[in-house]
């Protein structure tokens, strides 16, 4: 019953979660310029998603040690380090992106978007990770959703739903 | 199936960018070679089984154009695919890398995923078949024709003495498929093998020997590419054979690619890399 309809964990702005239930999905809502990013092992089962909303914690190092999944470089490596710690496998990790809208520029950052999916990338490549799928760019705000019944991950965006 | 890739750059750090973008692309990644100019290229090209080239176009020595025309006329190594990584996108330079057969390009500067697609791309086509069958099969009903001897596929290939010799023969091939067979065998068996073609006993030399082994192999890519007849001349390259050491043999043993055959209780190993025409 529950993979039938699974529970929905929400992530925030500025926030990740890990899951290991095959139970949930887990959704962040509203990506527009910020950058979201899901990361499933297909072996392991591990899966987990960040909404970041700044490139660089180097903007607030105190909020980042609070927040870090506020910015895009400390969260993505927080959240790394947590499937990681669950068992996830670089080697096999799937790592999906959307986001980085470049309408909005709701935060008085110049090229926002832009600039958290290249430090994304660096973080990754820095990682010895690729990216899967994405996402990215335009004038939309995105759904983002990783079903950890399938590792599948799945955009909102215009009212239709797709697979990543 | 193994993928050796070889990658053509000037700068240390863009090969190493795609060096590192293959080791994580997730392809059945086999050898990997770099050249810093198209000479450097051919020469590997010449001597290593390459089924991938990825090579930038403005280098010192011997461009990627002049590169790219060079390979086109050597037989055996004329069709490898070929992705160019390069700054210089314009209509006139794509046109002349079409027509040198190139359909990939990736332009400077590129994203890892992008060299990974346009890998992934091309490693879907190049022919991912097992041919060994086809190849134990042509191997001993070319041995049974030539030599009157019989082979049969066998585990048994470490049945080496240490003081067994061994000859080494390679040769490379195109036609309706090109690659490059090699065989490996105890100077005895190539002896045996000569003395029964020619219907003595004793009297064949280490030459002869060598002789009899690069003929078989000649015999057998004859044939391979006999069998895929398309209507396209076959190119046989002479065979090379030479006095190999233990290591080469435990080398070829070890790749799950190479078919093992006991040929009259002694051992002998074929392997062959291929791709066809399309």
């Amino acid at each position: 019953m529950s993979a039938a309809f699974p529970h929905r964990r929400v992530v925030g702005i500025s926030d990740y979660a890990v899951s290991t239930d095959p139970g949930e999905t887990l959704v962040t809502y509203s990506l527009g310029s910020c950058i979201g990013l899901t990361l499933y092992d297909p072996e392991a089962r591990v899966g987990g998603l960040l909404h970041a909303m700044m490139p660089l914690s180097s903007l607030d190092p105190e909020r980042a040690v609070t927040t870090p999944g506020m910015f895009t470089d400390t969260g993505v490596a927080e959240l790394l380090r947590v499937v990681f710690e669950l068992g996830a496998r670089r080697r096999t990790i799937v790592a999906k992106i959307a986001g980085a809208a470049t309408q909005v520029d709701q935060h008085g950052m110049f090229r926002i978007g832009e600039r958290n999916y290249a430090v994304l990338r660096r973080v990754l490549w820095k990682n010895d990770i690729l990216i899967a799928e994405q996402d990215i760019g335009g004038a939309v705000s995105r759904t983002l959703m990783l079903e950890m019944a399938t590792g599948q991950t799945l955009i909102k965006s215009n009212g239709a739903v797709r697979v990543l | 199936m193994s993928v050796n890739v070889l990658v053509v750059d000037d700068s240390d750090i863009i090969r190493r960018m795609v060096m590192k973008t293959l080791d994580l692309s997730r392809i059945p990644l086999g050898r990997t070679y770099q050249a810093g100019n198209g000479r450097e290229a051919l020469e590997i090209l010449e001597d290593e089984w390459i089924d991938l080239v990825i090579t930038d176009l403005n280098m010192p020595v011997m461009t990627g154009v002049e590169f790219l025309g060079e390979l086109r006329t050597r037989p055996g190594i004329d069709r490898t695919p070929v992705i160019v990584v390069s700054t210089d996108g314009s209509q006139a330079s794509l046109a002349e890398l079409e027509q040198h057969g190139v359909v990939t390009f990736v332009r400077k500067p590129f994203t890892p995923e992008e060299i990974r697609d346009a890998v992934v791309s091309l490693v879907e086509i190049i022919d991912p078949d097992d041919h060994s069958q086809a190849l134990a099969e042509i191997t001993v009903d070319t041995l049974e024709r030539f030599a009157l001897m019989y082979g049969e596929p066998s585990d048994e290939v470490n049945t080496l003495g240490p003081g067994d010799e061994l000859l080494h023969c390679t040769m490379r091939f195109s036609g309706p498929c090109s690659g490059v067979l090699s065989l490996a065998a105890p100077i005895d068996l190539c002896r045996t093998i000569a003395e029964n073609a020619l219907g003595v006993e004793g009297d064949v030399d280490v030459n002869a020997a060598a002789d009899t082994l690069g003929e078989l192999a000649n015999m057998i890519a004859g044939t391979f590419n006999t069998n895929h007849d398309s209507g396209v001349r076959t190119h046989l390259t002479p065979p090379e054979v030479r006095l190999a050491e233990h290591g080469t043999w435990t080398r070829m043993a070890a790749d799950p690619g190479t078919l093992a055959l006991l040929v009259e209780e002694r051992p002998l190993l074929v392997s062959m890399a291929v791709r066809f025409q399309r």
